[in-house]
């Protein structure tokens, strides 16, 4: 079976006037979180469609399993679409079981995976309430049952925690890496790139239609850092020395009440961290060193913004 | 289960289990069978009758009767104020007819019909045909011909009507016939408007709710187009047959009720009433009704899927139900059209615009059950159909296409062109 879930073979759509996708293609690796970052209006929404065949390409293939993708195989994907909603009129209970059974589950199965999520959950005494009678927040942890009830092997959410409260995206933030344990994989679309870190071993930045990079996190961090460290000294003198005279440019100085000082700086090439720490160990005792690492979002921003240069 | 099924399934049960669903259903035949109930009871036990003083100062009249017993007329020649004083207090509804002194046989103006509130229409129609009669007589006995001459010419006839059959000919009803035309094609108009704003409602519903991606990522949008469509047009059904099997108990407790109380209050009357129910009957046993029954589940079937398969695509483009009604409008023409057109339908079953109009797949659902039971011709009827069956597959296609993109579409004014755009998106 291939490493991937998901490969994207050269994705194109177009609607009337704009083009929503040009020439994409993307790896998901099986068992992975997978981050599809993005602006407003990048495309990524519509990629996701045509991921659950709610839409066609124009042109392009998506392969599943390394096997193009069939109609069928929508019953092994979980999608929480950015604008959700459920039936307001219908018990709870019926909801979710009208929703596994659309994919394909039979009605024993479903009773017994809707005991369990409900247990999990803790919301048992819902089973029989309608919708519109449950709180916003309640509604939100019955609609991730709805996305996961069926065991799907890829489960895609689009804005996972859009609308939903601290407490709610913080469950679903933990039942994300439990599914990602057990194996699913997870695509998970967002423009929020606080959530990014915590969640994604892999991502992709799709701006204005086309896929702008694709990696593992920390590789891509790694691609675009700028030699930045960060020092944290104890019993440093109250003058720190010039650190142009080994290249370095000092960013920030910082000093606490206990009179240590944190210094960041970046030097002009990759130097290897014991040189850069001999610099300063006769200065004063070295109690932490590191590399500071851009985030996600630095990376999106400049991106971006180079882009629209 | 299949996945349609299951969306069937939802959709006729959430209905069905609704309590508004429930409400009308029972509540649609009693108010039917109370339409039919009130009028007679009301007719029956209502103090309805009405005193006419005759003031006729040109003494040319003779007395004036009529032999309707809730018509009563004083013919005392009283001066026009004494009349009026005398009959202020009466508690029926009170009458001054006045005929001037100066009315002239050859022209005859000026009569009046006075009374404390307004004379309704048919009222007054009643005392101008009395007074016509009188007039006639009058006439005629100045020409100097006598009145039973006169009545020895008048006849009735009443034409027996027959059509030909394979067995010869049978005996039909124009009264029936006119009256199961009319029924057939408002009961389709009813059900096309009723469901199709349903099935509209649904997918509105959906849209404005967001669940439709939810659902059509599990299942195509033409599935759940023609799952709601299906499932609505399977409420209707069970709700025509609800209504049915109680409009035909509660009309016949009905019918028993006021069969007994006509007994107890004229029980010379009872034996018309029997003789008029058997009649009714009987009439209707002139007519095909498996024929009449069947086209009207197939044209109620094709109508509903041409129309409702409409509405689902209009509804699925617009973000509002009150955007829908640009839409609407349009769409709804042709049944609006059908429906106003069914009286000229009746009176000519077989000529060209009533042909044209069952052939029309807009149209014909609702004219075609007009025309079903004069009588059409097998050809006209096959061809009807297979035109309808046609047009039902292409527009629910159509529709299909429009729905899938419109379904995912918020926040854009939709045009006509971008509803024809959207039918070439893959």
């Amino acid at each position: 079976m291939s490493d991937n879930i998901i490969e994207a073979r050269n994705i194109s759509k177009s609607y009337a006037n704009k083009e929503a996708l040009k020439n994409i293609n993307l790896s998901v690796p099986r068992g992975s979180v997978y981050g599809l970052l993005g602006p407003n209006g990048a495309g990524k929404t519509t990629f996701i469609r045509i991921l659950t065949q709610i839409i066609g390409p124009d042109s392009g293939e998506i392969l599943l399993n390394g096997k193009p993708m069939q109609q069928s195989d929508i019953e092994h994907i979980g999608y929480m679409p950015e604008e959700r909603g459920l039936y307001k009129k219908m018990k709870v209970g019926e909801q979710v079981e009208y929703f596994s059974r659309l994919k394909g589950m039979s009605k024993e199965e479903s009773y017994a995976a809707i005991k369990y999520w409900f247990n999990v959950f803790d919301i048992k005494e819902w089973w029989g309430k309608k919708m519109e009678e449950l709180s916003k927040g309640m509604q939100q942890k019955v609609q991730f049952i709805v996305t996961v009830i069926h065991k799907p092997s890829l489960i895609i959410l689009d804005e996972p925690f859009s609308g939903f409260d601290p407490l709610n995206a913080e469950l679903v933030r933990d039942q994300i890496l439990k599914l990602r344990d057990e194996g699913a994989t997870i695509i998970l679309s967002t423009h929020r790139m606080e959530s990014v870190e915590a969640l994604c071993d892999h991502i992709s930045l799709i701006n204005n239609s086309q896929k702008v990079i694709e990696g593992k996190v920390t590789d891509i961090q790694h691609q675009f850092k700028e030699n930045l460290y960060e020092i944290n000294l104890g019993a440093a003198p109250d003058k720190i020395p010039d650190l142009k005279l080994w290249g370095y440019q000092i960013n920030s100085t910082n000093r606490q009440n206990d009179g240590t000082v944190t210094l960041r700086f970046m030097t002009e090439k990759n130097s290897p961290s014991n040189d850069i720490l001999q610099h300063f160990m006769p200065i004063g005792q070295v109690y932490s060193f590191k590399e500071v690492l851009p985030s996600i979002n630095d990376v999106f921003i400049k991106l971006v913004k180079g882009e629209s240069k | 289960m299949n996945k349609i099924a299951l969306i069937i399934q939802r959709e006729y049960i959430t209905r069905v289990k609704n309590k508004t669903f429930l409400l009308i259903t029972l509540l649609a035949p009693i108010l039917y069978g109370l339409l039919i109930m009130i009028p007679i009871l009301t007719a029956k036990y209502s103090n309805s009758k009405k005193t006419v003083a005759v003031v006729d100062e040109s003494g040319k009249f003779k007395n004036f009767n009529s032999e309707d017993k809730d018509l009563v007329f004083y013919n005392h020649n009283e001066s026009l104020p004494q009349a009026e004083k005398n009959f202020k207090s009466d508690d029926n509804d009170f009458y001054v007819l006045h005929i001037p002194r100066d009315f002239d046989i050859y022209n005859p103006k000026g009569i009046e019909l006075l009374s404390e509130k307004n004379a309704g229409v048919f009222f007054k129609g009643t005392i101008d045909t009395i007074l016509e009669h009188q007039v006639t007589a009058i006439r005629m006995e100045a020409m100097h011909i006598p009145k039973a001459k006169i009545d020895s010419l008048h006849t009735d006839i009443d034409v027996n009507v027959r059509k030909f059959t394979k067995n010869g000919t049978e005996e039909t009803s124009s009264g029936a016939t006119t009256a199961v035309a009319y029924a057939g094609g408002f009961l389709i108009y009813m059900f096309i408007f009723l469901y199709g704003a349903m099935v509209m409602r649904g997918v509105q519903e959906e849209k404005q709710s967001r669940v439709v991606e939810i659902v059509i990522s599990s299942v195509k949008p033409f599935q759940l187009m023609m799952g709601k469509i299906i499932g609505i047009a399977m409420v209707g059904l069970t709700q025509f047959l609800i209504w049915v099997v109680l409009t035909f108990i509660f009309t016949s407790i009905s019918g028993q009720a006021i069969g007994s109380h006509a007994h107890q209050a004229m029980p010379a009357n009872t034996g018309q009433g029997q003789e008029a129910l058997h009649t009714a009957m009987s009439a209707l046993g002139t007519l095909n009704i498996a024929l009449i029954v069947g086209m009207f589940l197939f044209y109620f079937m094709g109508g509903y899927l041409l129309y409702s398969s409409l509405f689902a695509a209009v509804s699925s483009a617009v973000d509002s139900q009150t955007e829908v009604s640009q839409f609407m409008l349009p769409i709804s023409l042709p049944i609006i059209v059908s429906i106003a057109s069914i009286s000229t339908v009746i009176q000519n079953p077989d000529g060209p615009f009533a042909f044209w109009m069952s052939m029309i797949p807009f149209t014909s659902p609702i004219v075609m059950m007009a025309r079903i039971p004069f009588g059409v011709a097998p050809w006209q009827l096959i061809l009807s159909v297979l035109v309808l069956i046609g047009s039902f597959i292409l527009s629910v296609w159509l529709a299909g296409k429009i729905y899938r993109t419109g379904i995912l579409m918020y926040g854009k004014k939709i045009t006509w062109k971008e509803l024809g755009k959207w039918l070439f998106y893959n």
